[in-house]
């Protein structure tokens, strides 16, 4: 009997496709759907338009598929959406890592946070590829001396999954060690000199645990204090995998430029640009910078 | 909340209907308001916030205009857009699409995937939906349609 529904079902699957193939091929007049959406897009053509407007108007089928377009409300942005491109555009991508599904206030994005250390030449900074006429360059930039180009960001608060496990008990893989969490509410509110000192007393506690010593790391670095963010970040590098692997050698790279080991940034910096992960290209622009 | 966040949450509604306005479709508005956002992420030292949201428009019109553009020489498209202006009516649809009894969304599901031959997945990305949602409408429709369609085999 199920047998006989999924044949059914397969064959119902077959013939919608072959009559709707062949009705598609019999309508020659008809625009693809990503052409007729177009229709009132201010990118189209007079001659275009006209066409498309006559178009729907004598074909009901178009006109239908429009109409069941507009009933979906599609050009109208919802919170999820919002929320999904704000994390595209500020994330680092460290992907590895999921976000911890708790307590949304402390775990959110950690914004765009960004400094500057000294503004250098202005050709550290891409241009988009097709607006930078529209783009303000910063002027008189590139009279300090053209060191410590490359800017900062924030790493997103990622803590792995597995540590919400409570049954997995100690032994369950890496923790996230108490009071991380609520240490980690100023670095998502942008301060950082109250990270850093939130930070200490748990990486005090818990040395050895990675996710507290890159947030101190990066905190410090954020705080304008490289050379407090070596230590902690050398002891998050030696358990980090992965795209946290990157991340790390990339604040690691930047503490190094910053407290004058150019040498010693250059050398993480070199495979970083060389590899696929999320910070090549930010690699690479910083080795140009240091030339 | 930062300043980029706070022009993020500013603008953001706007920019994406904006950005809909000129391509049609939700998947590409998403992928433009995100570039064009991601520019600004990038140039925030150099913008000054009085001229957003104008800024962020003109990154978005560009990167449609380039989009619109490469779609006229896509083959799905280039072919109509190049035809004289004939507009040949349709040959009537078959009965199954016109069933009273489904949805204006399980219609649109329909001809999207049956008759445009758009996968599960594609058909998401313009309807704005997860694949699961797509699967759910085309079953249900199917569901509905076997009462209906005669003919169907075994």
């Amino acid at each position: 009997m199920s047998e006989h529904d999924s044949m059914t079902e397969n064959a119902l699957d077959a013939l919608l496709r072959q009559e709707g193939t062949r009705w598609r091929e019999a309508r020659g007049g008809c625009p693809h759907p990503d052409v007729l959406v177009a229709r009132g897009s201010e990118l189209v053509d007079e001659d275009t338009r006209r066409r498309l407007d006559a178009h729907v108007a004598a074909c009901a089928a178009c006109a239908r598929l429009l109409a069941g377009f507009a009933d979906l409300r599609l050009a109208e942005p919802d919170a999820a959406m919002e929320q999904r491109v704000l994390s595209r555009v500020t994330s680092t991508g460290l992907s590895g890592w999921r976000w911890l599904p708790m307590a949304a206030a402390v775990v959110l994005v950690a914004g765009a946070a960004t400094l500057w250390w000294r503004v250098g030449s202005p050709a550290t900074q891409r241009a988009p590829a097709t607006t930078s006429a529209a783009v303000k360059r910063p002027s008189g930039g590139g009279t300090l001396a053209p060191v410590a180009l490359w800017r900062i960001d924030a790493a997103p608060v990622r803590l792995p999954i597995a540590s919400l496990d409570a049954s997995r008990g100690p032994q369950g893989g890496s923790q996230v060690p108490p009071g991380l969490i609520e240490a980690l509410a100023p670095y998502q509110a942008g301060d950082y000199d109250a990270a850093v000192a939130q930070l200490t007393p748990v990486v005090q506690g818990h040395p050895d645990s990675p996710d507290a010593s890159f947030y101190l790391g990066v905190a410090s670095l954020l705080a304008n204090r490289p050379s407090d963010a070596i230590a902690p970040l050398a002891v998050a590098a030696r358990q980090a995998v992965g795209e946290r692997r990157d991340a790390v050698e990339w604040y690691l790279a930047t503490a190094e430029q910053r407290t004058g080991h150019p040498d010693a940034a250059r050398a993480r910096l070199a495979p970083l640009c060389r590899g696929t992960g999320s910070f090549q290209s930010r690699a690479c622009d910083a080795l140009r910078a240091m030339r | 909340m930062d300043s980029f966040e706070t022009a993020y949450r500013q603008h953001f509604a706007a920019v994406f209907r904006f950005a809909a306005s000129l391509v049609g479709r939700r998947d590409v508005a998403e992928d433009l308001t995100a570039d064009a956002f991601l520019e600004l992420h990038r140039h925030m030292d150099e913008i000054r916030l009085h001229e957003l949201p104008a800024w962020l428009f003109v990154v978005v019109r560009n990167r449609a205009r380039d989009r619109w553009r490469r779609l006229q020489t896509e083959e799905r498209s280039a072919r109509w857009l190049a035809k004289e202006p004939v507009a040949a009516p349709a040959p009537a649809s078959p009965q199954w699409l016109l069933s009273e009894g489904l949805s204006p969304v399980q219609r649109v599901c329909l001809e999207l995937h049956y008759v445009w031959g758009f996968t599960v997945s594609e058909a998401a990305a313009r309807l704005g939906m997860t694949e699961g949602q797509v699967k759910g409408h085309l079953q249900r429709a199917r569901l509905h349609l076997r009462t209906v369609v005669k003919g169907v085999p075994r």
